[in-house]
């Protein structure tokens, strides 16, 4: 239970890193999405529930503090963490993490952009190319950035749970 | 409580999934009935405040340049404003000579940008400024660069300002060299039309589009935007005129909320 409310806790103030430092971040409106990474990493080796829940208020946190419609980052980061719990991770590799990552950052990004354009003139592709794509890759760098600096904390958190 | 989570816990990860997903769902379509507007605005408004100390850090370096810009633009602003002010008053001395009624003046609410629109399909900003700030409904919105557009509605410490890439926005607007009238509306996201402007009226890229005076919501005069491109089909009475607004819709961050004197 420890545990999982440190996990918690982590969480949110990641949430809070990532608009707190998105004035530096911030690239054609993309902030990179510090809670995927973060998703994607307990998702690995904790309990499927306990992610589904973190993902849903992380994400509604993410949307009140970004001023968007609350409710879409938690449909959306669900989404994504229910697509990549297909794919059986058993050691975090960085081939794993690219692959893993990417396609969160995909399902993610086309679920939210699709929503937020609901009722503009731009195609599905266009949103695709134009704003999934970008943001996950941005997403994805950020990401790796992250993992190479913290790998041995990553690889002791997953030989302890 | 316990019992809850234990049951949770005990669910398969895929009605795990849809009782979060359908929650979600649920939040998301509750946004246009308001039920969450004030823990939102609050949120905004925190996470803004934090924004200024980490935009104010970032942009130290350059304060001091922008300062020292800002203050010889400020001497000739006023020195402007005291020139034009005279020439107000004498217009308007002359106007009641002619039994023409006079120009109206305005005064300016200050207010700040803290989100965007929380309705699907509406192109909007949320400020922070409301009805306690005496802001109404339709109310005109200006910032340094042209029109914004006009307020939508209004909360009691808020409110939401419809802008122009908005698809309900109407205007009408003339082009400045000729004093043509049309009416100006949605084209695309980066673009406006400025419609019934008939053939025979010669319309030039480059010029500008400001507010008319037969509009009932906003003052004549106002920067809208640039003229960029012109169709004149064969078929068509009137040429479809494309204006791109000075604003930069995705960087306003301060406006003024006009209200007549």
């Amino acid at each position: 239970m420890n545990n999982k409310l440190v996990i918690s806790g982590i969480g949110i103030i990641l949430v809070l890193i990532e608009y707190l430092f998105s004035p530096f971040l911030n690239i054609n409106s993309m902030i990179p999405d510090l809670v995927l990474v973060f998703l994607f990493l307990i998702s690995v080796k904790s309990e499927t529930g306990f992610t589904f829940m973190l993902a849903f208020l992380l994400g509604i946190l993410q949307d009140l503090f970004n001023s968007d419609l609350i409710g879409i980052s938690a449909a959306a980061n669900l989404l994504a963490l229910y697509f990549v719990s297909w794919i059986s991770i058993k050691e975090l590799t960085m081939t794993a993490f690219v692959w893993g990552l990417l396609l969160m950052g995909v399902v993610k990004y086309t679920v939210y952009y699709q929503i937020i354009f609901l009722q503009s003139e731009y195609s599905f592709l266009a949103i695709v190319f134009k704003f999934t794509i970008a943001h996950s890759i941005y997403t994805l760098i950020v990401g790796l950035f992250i993992f190479s600096l913290s790998r041995n904390l990553f690889k002791r958190y997953f030989n302890h749970v | 409580m316990r019992k809850i989570l234990i049951f949770f816990y005990n669910l398969k990860p895929i009605w795990q999934f849809t009782f979060f997903f359908l929650l979600s769902i649920v939040i998301l379509m509750m946004n246009p009935a308001k039920a969450l507007y004030p823990i939102k605005a609050n949120g905004v408004s925190l996470i803004s405040e934090i924004r200024n100390i980490t935009s104010y850090v970032k942009t130290n370096r350059s304060l001091k340049k922008e300062n020292a810009e800002l203050k010889k633009q400020l001497i000739k602003e006023i020195f402007l404003k005291n020139y034009y002010h005279d020439r107000f008053q004498e217009n308007n001395r002359l106007r009641r000579l002619l039994k023409i009624p006079p120009l109206n003046d305005f005064n300016y609410i200050f207010a700040q940008v803290v989100g965007s629109s929380p309705y699907i399909g509406i192109k909007a900003f949320l400020i922070n400024k409301g009805k306690n700030d005496s802001i109404n409904a339709n109310d005109p919105v200006i910032s340094t660069e042209g029109l914004v557009g006009k307020i939508l509605e209004v909360y009691d410490h808020s409110s939401l300002v419809e802008i122009l890439p908005d698809r309900n926005i109407k205007i009408s607007a003339k082009i400045l060299r000729n004093n043509e009238r049309g009416i100006l509306k949605f084209y695309n996201e980066d673009l406006l039309l400025l419609d019934y402007i008939p053939k025979t009226i010669s319309v030039i890229v480059g010029d500008m589009v400001v507010t008319s005076e037969i509009s009932q919501i906003y003052p004549p005069g106002i920067k809208i935007g640039e003229v960029v491109a012109i169709d004149k089909k064969p078929q068509e009475h009137f040429q479809k005129v494309y204006v791109l607004p000075y604003v930069n819709f995705n960087n306003v961050n301060e406006i003024l909320i006009l209200k007549e004197k």
